[in-house]
């Protein structure tokens, strides 16, 4: 009887070891496939002077037009990966994780108004 | 003899520390024979070598002020004056000890006066004063007893006879900006207005750069570096525009014992490599 019980109690502990076996699996896959999209999105980053190119394509747009609208549309239209790769490559000091989109828009709208004043001719 | 003048119509992006602290540098760590001309009423520079005169063992210099340069009147408000109301092309102001003090054998200072808070208000002939600094500086370079590599212009944050007189004939001209929006607008504002008012316009080169600059980590923050970012926008237009001007990547921190170093005796060795890098470039464009 006891050679029985120790078979059981064994049957059980292989039961245990295959259900974590199982759920570490489960979780390497959700892994897997998160992983291919993340660095699918960083590839198709631009470059770091492509960003900036695009701070100043987008400043040239905000003076011609003189609104505000195309900012705040720009970082509407762009997702969170995006919007933190453009101000760190411009230089815009916020941290893009833990403020929303208005406010970015708000944060890039102040700067450009303030680069606006800084270059405008005295004379 | 290169004449190098800072300025910046903003007040408290840090002139008068950067001309100072410059001049020694130049003085103690390059051996170079340097003048140092306070020309602004509020007399900070004129205060910071009182202190550090006053906290060494010599403490000559009040007793030189009060004694020599004011009692036998000796001040750059009278060499103005004297070269104002001249005559027949003689500019009678004997350049002596009375008008220059000397610190050290490499560092010679001219003091501030007063006085020259209400210069304004005296009737000069504008374009005769244009003149006056050069001549002053043809005097100095022509005197027996003095001989410089440079003479630094520490000039007040406004547009006086006396910094128009300065701003006519510097070889250089020095503009600190600070990480913020007013001091990054001076840039523009100055040059602009300068070109305007001085005639002819001397074209001296123009070096801008990052003082006051906020670090982290030893790196430059990202809001010094995106008002840097748009300086150096202001600068490529002046340059396109014609002005020799540059916006140089050498910058000064921003530390609160860089004002502490004003008074001191010695050229304070922890700002040393930024320093340096400063001077590199002011010797590169003058050379």
């Amino acid at each position: 009887m006891n050679r029985v019980n120790l078979i059981r109690s064994k049957i059980e502990q292989i039961e245990k070891l295959l259900i974590e076996v199982k759920n570490e699996l489960e979780i390497l896959g959700k892994e897997s496939q998160f992983q291919p999209k993340k660095l699918q999105t960083e590839e198709s980053l631009p470059s770091e002077q492509e960003l900036k190119a695009e701070y100043e394509k987008l400043y040239e747009e905000f003076i011609t037009k003189n609104s505000k609208d195309i900012i705040t549309e720009f970082v509407k239209g762009k997702n969170k990966i995006y919007l933190k790769a453009f101000c760190k490559a411009n230089n815009l000091p916020l941290d893009t994780t833990k403020v929303s989109k208005e406010r970015i828009a708000d944060e890039v709208i102040q700067w450009m108004v303030q680069r606006k004043a800084i270059t405008k001719k005295a004379t | 003899m290169k004449s190098i003048a800072t300025v910046n119509f903003k007040g408290g992006v840090g002139k008068t520390t950067v001309t100072w602290l410059l001049a020694k540098y130049a003085a103690e760590k390059k051996r170079r024979k340097v003048l140092v001309v306070d020309t602004d009423a509020q007399m900070s520079l004129t205060l910071a070598v009182q202190l550090q005169e006053s906290g060494a063992m010599y403490g000559e210099f009040e007793n030189w002020y009060e004694n020599q340069h004011l009692r036998r009147n000796k001040t750059i408000l009278r060499a103005l004056e004297k070269y104002d109301t001249m005559e027949g092309g003689h500019f009678d102001f004997p350049i002596d000890s009375a008008f220059i003090y000397q610190m050290t054998p490499n560092l010679h200072f001219v003091p501030s006066v007063v006085d020259l808070y209400w210069l304004e208000l005296e009737v000069f002939d504008r374009e005769k004063v244009k003149h006056f600094i050069r001549a002053l500086l043809g005097k100095i370079e022509h005197s027996r007893n003095f001989n410089y590599d440079y003479v630094f212009f520490d000039c007040p944050p406004n547009f006086t006879a006396l910094s128009y007189s300065v701003l006519s004939c510097a070889s250089l001209i020095l503009i600190p900006v600070n990480p913020d929006v007013f001091a990054s607008r001076g840039i523009g504002l100055m040059i602009d207005g300068l070109r305007y008012r001085i005639e002819p316009w001397p074209d001296p080169q123009i070096g801008v750069f990052m003082n006051k600059a906020k670090l982290h980590r030893g790196n430059l923050t990202r809001e010094t570096e995106r008002y840097w970012t748009d300086s150096k926008v202001v600068c490529d237009a002046k340059r396109r525009e014609g002005v020799s001007i540059q916006a140089w990547e050498s910058y000064i921190p921003d530390r609160v014992d860089i004002k502490r170093a004003i008074p001191g005796r010695f050229f304070p060795s922890d700002f040393e490599e930024y320093f340096a890098g400063l001077w590199n470039n002011i010797e590169r464009v003058l050379r």
